[in-house]
C-alpha cells in the first residue's frame, strides 16, 4: 500500500507485530535488542523523516512519519523482516498497520497498557520511554513524534494517578511465585536456579526470599553480574544464595525445583535431550521452569515431559490474571483520559498547517489578532473534534481516514493562506 | 410408641438427606462462584453447616441403634449412610488439618449421593441374619468401610489433581486453578488415602477370606462382590507399589486412583442392586 498525503502534511504511521497479531514463536523472531535498535533506525532514515522502534516481549512496532507526506508500508514491513532474517517465519500477514489518528490511538493504547496482553502492565510505559530515548539519541525523532510520545506518556501518567488501572497488576515476579505456590504449595524446602541477572531476575528472587525458599543459585554469562546481584540481595537475612559458573549450571539441574531463565541468548540454553535425563533423575517430582526470555531460553518441547511445567511469558500472562475484573472495570475511565489526550494531540497535529499563520499573528500582534486566532481555533475545534469522534468510534478505514484527513488539512492550508493574505 | 419412633427415624433420615444437599450447595457456591466475597462468605457458612450435619448424622445413628438394637451395618442402605458419615468426618478432619476448604463440594457430593440413596431405600430388616450379629463382622465391615472411604477420597483427590494438572499445563485460569490447593498437596492427600485404603482393604479381604467360609453355609469364592473387591485391591496394590517402589509419574498414580474410585463407586451401587448373593450386606 502506498499512502500519500496531500500538502506534505506529516503522515503518521505505525506497523508492527504484537500479541494480538502473532504468537510468541513469531514475535521472538522479530525481537530487536536495545543495542541493535540504532542500526535499524539508521536503515529507516531514507524512508521516514521520523522513526521510533518499540521492541519488547509482546511487540515489535514501528512508529514513523512518512517522508514528504508519503510512505510505502509494505517496504517498511519488508525491511523489518529482513533486518531480523525472519523471512522464513514471518509474513506480512503477521503485521498490523495504522495510519494517522489510528496510529496515534494505538500508541496511546500501548503506553497506557490498554493494548497490553494483561491490562495494567505498568512496565510498558518505561519501555516506550526507553524506546523514545534511543530514537531521540539516534536523531530519528522530530517534532511530530516528540509531541506524540510526550502526549502518550502524559496520558499514561494521568491514568496512573487518576485511575486504579495499575493497582495490583500483573508482574512476572508475582506470576512466577503464584505459579510455584500452585504447584508446590509451601516453597520453604525448594531449590531455585535463576539464569540471568537482570531486573526481572532480581524482583523474582526478592519474592522467593519472602517465601523462604531453601536455596537460590544464580548464574549468568558475565559472572560478575551474578556476584553483584548476590551482593545486593545480602541485605535480606533469609537469603541463602550461591553463584554458579554459567558453563556448569546444567550439572545442578537435577537438584533444582524451580528454574527462572531470562538471558539474552539467541539459542536455547536448556535443550530437550539433555533435560529429559534430568527429569528422569527427578523420579516424578515436579519441576517448574519459567522462561521469560525473548527469544526463549528453553526448548518448548520440554513441556511435554510429564511432571515438568514450562511456562513462557504468554503462558504466564494467560494463566495469572490478577485483579483482571477490577482493572477492566476502570477501562471506561482510562478511555476517557485517552480520548481527551488524543484530542489534544490531534489539535496540535492539525494545527501544523496553520502554524505559520499563528506565528505571523503572534509576531504582528494588534487588535485584529484575537479575531484571527478565534477563527483558527473555531475551525480546529469543530473540524478536529468531529474527526476525532469518528476515529474513536472506529468508523474509519484507512482510505476513509486519508480522505477525511486530506480534506481537513486542505481546509487548514487554505485557512492558513487566507489568514496570512488578510493580514497583508 | 414404636410407630412414632420409626417416624422420627424416618424424618431424621430425610432431614439428613436435605442437609447433605444444602451442604453440597453451599460448598458448590463457594467453589464455583467467581465473586471472591461470595466465595469467602459461603466457605465460612459451609464450614459451620457441615459440622451441624455431622452432629445430626451422629444423633441419627444413636437413635437408630437404640431403637433397632443393632449397629447400622445390617443392610447396604445402612452401610451407605455409614459410608456417607465416614466420608464427611474424614473430610472435616482433612479440612481441619490442611485448612483447605475448597474440596468439600466434591467429597460431600459423593457422601450426599450415598445418603440420599440410603434415605430413599432404607428399611429395617424383619429378621436379622445371626451372622450379622457376629463381632468379627463388625471388624470386617469397619475395615471395609474405612478402606472404601479412603478409596473414595483418594479417587476424588486424584480427580482434582488431574484437573489441576490439566489446567496448569494448558494455562487455563479456571476455577480449579483459582480455588484448589497446590498440586503437591492434592497428590499427598490422594497418596495417603491410597496407602490407608490399601491397608484396610487388605485386612477386610483377609478377615473375609478366613472367617466368611466358616460362618456362611452358601459361601462361594465366585461371589461378584468378592471378585470386584479383590480387583479393586489389585488396582490399589499397583498404585501403592508405584508410589513406594517405582515412583511413577504422579499423573499415572493419580489416574490409577481415580479409575479405582470409579470402579469402587459403581461396584458398590451396581453389585448391591443387581446381584443377590450371601454377600448382599
Amino acid at each position: 500500500m502506498n499512502n500519500e498525503s496531500i500538502n506534505n502534511h506529516p503522515l503518521l504511521i505505525s506497523i508492527g507485530i504484537n500479541h494480538t497479531t502473532a504468537p510468541l514463536e513469531i514475535r521472538e523472531k522479530m525481537f530487536i535488542d536495545k543495542e541493535r535498535i540504532p542500526l535499524i533506525l539508521d536503515k529507516f532514515k531514507g524512508l521516514l523523516s521520523e522513526c521510533m522502534i518499540v521492541s519488547t516481549c509482546n511487540r515489535t512496532e514501528l512508529y514513523g512519519i512518512g517522508n514528504k507526506g508519503s510512505v510505502n508500508l509494505e517496504s517498511l514491513k519488508d525491511l523489518l523482516i529482513g533486518f531480523n532474517n525472519a523471512h522464513s517465519f514471518v509474513t506480512k500477514k503477521h503485521f498490523y498497520e495504522y495510519i494517522l489518528s489510528g496510529a496515534c490511538r494505538h500508541l496511546f493504547h500501548v503506553t497506557t497498557s490498554v493494548d497490553s496482553m494483561v491490562v495494567g502492565d505498568s512496565q510498558v510505559m518505561h519501555q516506550i520511554k526507553e524506546s523514545y530515548q534511543i530514537a531521540n539519541e539516534n536523531g530519528s525523532t522530530g517534532k511530530v513524534l516528540n509531541q506524540l510520545v510526550q502526549k502518550a506518556l502524559h496520558a499514561s501518567k494521568r491514568v496512573k494517578s487518576e485511575t486504579k488501572l495499575f493497582e495490583g497488576a500483573f508482574s512476572v515476579s508475582y506470576a512466577a511465585i503464584e505459579l510455584a505456590t500452585k504447584i508446590f504449595g509451601d516453597l520453604k524446602d525448594k531449590k531455585v536456579l535463576v539464569i540471568g541477572a537482570g531486573e526481572t531476575a532480581e524482583l523474582t528472587i526478592q519474592g522467593l526470599i519472602k517465601k523462604n525458599v531453601d536455596k537460590i543459585y544464580i548464574t549468568n554469562r558475565t559472572i560478575e553480574n551474578a556476584h553483584k546481584l548476590i551482593e545486593s540481595l545480602k541485605k535480606y537475612s533469609k537469603f541463602n544464595g550461591e553463584v554458579i559458573p554459567f558453563e556448569n549450571f546444567n550439572e545442578k539441574l537435577s537438584e533444582i525445583d524451580i528454574i527462572i531463565s531470562s538471558t539474552g541468548a539467541s539459542n536455547y540454553i536448556i535443550n530437550y535431550d539433555e533435560f529429559r535425563k534430568v527429569a528422569k533423575y527427578k523420579r516424578g517430582n515436579p519441576m517448574l521452569i519459567i522462561d521469560i526470555a525473548v527469544p526463549r531460553d528453553v526448548d518448548p518441547k520440554i513441556n511435554k515431559i510429564g511432571n515438568v511445567f514450562l511456562k513462557n511469558i504468554d503462558d504466564l500472562n494467560s494463566i495469572i490474571d490478577t485483579n483482571h475484573e477490577k482493572r477492566l472495570s476502570v477501562i471506561p475511565e482510562v478511555k476517557d483520559i485517552i480520548s481527551q489526550e488524543i484530542l489534544n494531540y490531534l489539535m496540535w497535529y492539525y494545527s501544523i498547517p496553520v502554524l505559520p499563520a499563528l506565528q505571523y499573528i503572534q509576531q504582528n500582534f494588534n487588535g485584529q489578532a484575537a479575531g484571527q486566532i478565534k477563527q483558527i481555533r473555531k475551525y480546529l475545534v469543530e473540524g478536529v473534534t468531529d474527526y476525532h469522534q469518528r476515529v474513536l468510534n472506529g468508523s474509519f478505514n484507512v482510505s476513509d481516514e486519508i480522505m477525511n484527513h486530506d480534506e481537513l488539512v486542505k481546509d487548514l492550508f487554505n485557512l492558513n493562506d487566507s489568514t496570512i493574505k488578510n493580514w497583508l | 410408641m414404636k410407630m412414632s419412633q420409626d417416624l422420627i427415624i424416618l424424618l431424621l433420615s430425610y432431614v439428613l438427606a436435605i442437609s447433605y444437599i444444602l451442604a453440597v450447595g453451599f460448598y458448590g457456591i463457594a467453589f464455583f462462584s467467581k465473586n471472591s466475597e461470595k466465595t469467602k462468605a459461603y466457605s465460612k457458612k459451609s464450614k459451620i453447616f457441615i459440622r451441624s450435619v455431622i452432629l445430626l448424622h451422629l444423633i441419627y445413628f444413636i437413635i437408630r441403634s437404640i431403637d433397632y438394637k443393632h449397629a447400622p451395618i445390617t443392610s447396604i442402605f445402612e452401610l451407605l449412610t455409614l459410608l456417607a458419615f465416614s466420608l464427611t468426618i474424614t473430610y472435616i478432619y482433612i479440612e481441619f488439618k490442611t485448612r483447605v476448604y475448597q474440596t468439600g463440594f466434591f467429597i460431600l457430593l459423593i457422601a450426599g449421593i450415598f445418603q440420599i440413596i440410603s434415605t430413599l431405600f432404607i428399611q429395617e430388616l424383619k429378621e436379622i441374619n445371626p451372622v450379622l450379629r457376629s463381632w468379627l463382622l463388625g471388624v470386617h465391615v469397619s475395615t471395609a468401610l474405612i478402606g472404601y472411604s479412603a478409596i473414595m477420597i483418594s479417587g476424588i483427590y486424584g480427580f482434582l489433581y488431574l484437573m489441576m494438572y490439566r489446567t496448569i499445563k494448558r494455562n487455563n485460569p479456571s476455577n480449579f486453578y483459582k480455588k484448589l490447593p497446590s498440586l503437591q498437596l492434592l497428590e499427598k492427600l490422594a497418596a495417603n488415602a491410597i496407602k490407608f485404603g490399601f491397608v484396610f482393604l487388605t485386612i477386610t479381604i483377609l478377615i473375609g477370606a478366613i472367617w466368611l467360609p466358616q460362618a456362611i453355609d452358601n459361601f462361594s469364592y465366585t461371589d461378584p462382590k468378592l471378585i470386584v473387591t479383590f480387583m479393586i485391591w489389585v488396582v490399589y496394590a499397583l498404585g501403592f507399589t508405584s508410589i513406594k517402589i517405582y515412583r511413577t509419574q504422579s499423573k499415572t498414580t493419580m489416574t490409577l486412583a481415580f479409575l479405582g474410585f470409579v470402579f469402587a463407586f459403581f461396584s458398590i451401587l451396581i453389585l448391591n442392586f443387581l446381584f443377590t448373593s450371601f454377600h448382599r450386606f
